[in-house]
């Protein structure tokens, strides 16, 4: 789907409202209006009724608070009721996945794929009759018709049909998915197992009814500024190309939400491809064949619950985020520590990463921008490090940019062969398995789950082609104008 | 035939409320239109504040008319009626 699209904004929009109430000191008064406020009766609905609009946006801000819609136990608490909680830092349980179903938005898209269309001539050869391996398709008023029952998705009636009259819908959510975690309950409703899911967050960028999300943790961070601890903000390196802004005024953006120290993940980063090379020349100097990079969560998770035999080929140095929280912690011990990127998976890494307090998405960073009424154009630009390394680590978001920052790591004379996997989909993973019998042609192989890397996360406000525009320029021009030595 | 001026606003609530889907906005001008459309990306024009609250971004401003809430197809229909379509 493309990137800016209703469903997006309505998520956005909830947490807007949610944040200004919040710094207004009105949540608890004024949360149950939000779904009144969203939906008024003159506006025209976008789904059945604005009724169902409201329901669905109860759902929405309950995510938006922190809980998964899964929780309700009584369909009449109010949000308030749930705000009040949140407020208490109630919902942090450490819940294993960062996922929400909405089940009442999902449409039960249907279950059979194959239709057959007004194009059907009525045929006397009947082929897709005649290819039908599961008698799945009858002839009733002059057209086929497929019986969803009887139908086993095989294809083969769109094949043999010469007008094109069969067509092939696809399920946006089932598509999406590289490892088959979403399915149907017996209401054609989506499900997601959670013991195949790898927080990709691929069904939520997907479905076009909005209907997975991700629980956030924006409350317990504007908790967290409003208290005496201090709270730091460690960027991930994908933060550079979201704003229209240069990234200097960003910085200084951040600093006014209230974080009393903002930090690049860059800086990690590059540990991190420090690290990884000085691993790499180890492992392949004991024989070993190959390596897999391991900043990418829902990779890792997917090495872990698909493949597992590739798990000993897994680098085990340790992300980025995670090296950047060490060293905050080292430094500012007490410090709340709060990681912001465009990643849903992060948010289940960091749920196991003590050292790690919350993620937020740049979703939530702009709908905390936008309810705080910060400009970011308007703030002034801070001064950012040219440190060589630092560099090195702002280009980790570009699918490439491990390896090459990994390859700078190496020798010159190192004698290494790289592979990038740009994306996770069935075909990936099939390759995957296939290495993790112990054969592959390279010796480093670098992961990303998101196609194009970080920048195209699933919660990024910006379209990673622009992104990586202004992430280009900014690498370009902190280098020249300050030479490194 | 006069220019039609387009503003984009390129604030932060406009950009996070979708305004980059205007980068495809020339695509979607009509061949009749397609010279007289003068399309410029601004800083904030600061209409968030003046509708303050109601969540309307983002805002287009097709010459002095502001589109709030504004979508490729309503731009469009609001080029066409300052076109005299």
């Amino acid at each position: 789907m493309t990137h800016d699209n209703n469903a997006v904004r309505i998520k956005r929009e909830v947490l807007i409202r949610i944040a200004r109430l919040f710094l207004q000191g009105r949540l608890l008064e004024e949360i149950d209006r939000i779904p009144l406020a969203m939906h008024p009766r003159d506006r025209q609905p976008t789904r059945c009724c604005i009724y169902k609009g409201r329901a669905l946006a109860k759902y929405r801000c309950m995510a938006s608070l922190g809980f998964a819609a899964e929780q309700e136990e009584d369909e009449l608490t109010p949000l308030s009721d749930y705000a009040r909680r949140a407020l208490d830092g109630q919902p942090r349980v450490k819940a294993p996945s960062p996922l929400t179903v909405l089940e009442t938005a999902c449409s039960a898209c249907v279950s059979s794929r194959y239709f057959a269309t007004d194009a059907c001539r009525n045929c006397t050869a009947r082929s897709c009759h005649t290819s039908c391996p599961a008698d799945a398709i009858a002839f009733d008023q002059g057209r086929a018709v497929i019986d969803p029952e009887k139908c086993r998705n095989c294809g083969r009636c769109l094949q043999a049909c010469p007008f094109h009259a069969i067509i092939r819908v696809p399920i946006p959510c089932e598509e999406a998915c590289p490892v088959g975690a979403v399915m149907k309950d017996q209401h054609g409703r989506v499900k997601i197992d959670m013991h195949k899911c790898i927080s990709c967050g691929k069904c939520i960028q997907e479905c076009p009814f909005g209907a997975v999300m991700e629980t956030s943790e924006m409350l317990p961070v504007l908790n967290a500024i409003g208290s005496e601890r201090p709270v730091v903000a460690m960027l991930a390196p994908a933060v550079v190309g979201q704003f229209p802004v240069p990234f200097g005024k960003l910085i200084t953006a951040i600093r006014r939400l209230g974080f009393d120290q903002v930090v690049e993940v860059a800086d990690g980063a590059h540990e991190t491809a420090r690290r990884e090379a000085a691993e790499l020349q180890e492992r392949l100097a004991e024989g070993q064949l190959f390596m897999t990079s391991s900043c990418c969560p829902a990779y890792v998770d997917a090495v872990r619950k698909h493949i597992p035999d590739l798990l000993p080929y897994v680098s085990h140095t340790p992300t980025p985020m995670h090296l950047t929280a060490e060293q905050v912690t080292r430094e500012q011990p007490g410090a709340v520590r709060v990681f912001l990127g465009p990643c849903v998976a992060k948010r289940a890494e960091a749920r196991q990463d003590p050292l790690v307090d919350h993620v937020i998405t740049f979703e939530e960073l702009g709908a905390l921008f936008v309810a705080a009424g910060i400009e970011v154009d308007e703030c002034e630009e801070a001064d950012l490090s040219a440190d060589a390394g630092l560099q090195a680590g702002r280009g980790f978001p570009v699918s490439g940019g491990v390896t090459a920052a990994v390859r700078q790591q190496l020798p010159a004379d190192a004698d290494c062969t790289t592979m990038l996997l740009d994306g996770l989909n069935k075909k990936s993973l099939n390759l995957l398995k296939v290495y993790s019998r112990g054969k592959c042609p390279v010796n480093f192989i670098e992961v990303m789950a998101c196609e194009g890397g970080c920048l195209a996360g699933p919660c990024a406000l910006e379209t990673p082609g622009r992104a990586q525009k202004r992430l280009d320029e900014l690498r370009a021009r902190v280098c020249t104008s300050h030479p490194s030595p | 035939m006069e220019t039609i001026r387009i503003r984009i606003c390129l604030g932060t609530a406009c950009h996070v409320l979708g305004a980059s889907q205007f980068q495809h906005l020339a695509d979607h001008l009509p061949a009749s239109l397609r010279d007289r459309v003068q399309i410029e990306w601004t800083r904030c024009l600061g209409l968030c504040r003046e509708y303050s609250g109601q969540d309307q971004p983002p805002y287009v401003m097709v010459n002095d008319q502001v589109v709030t809430r504004a979508s490729i197809p309503s731009v469009l229909a609001c080029i066409r009626t300052q076109a005299g379509d």
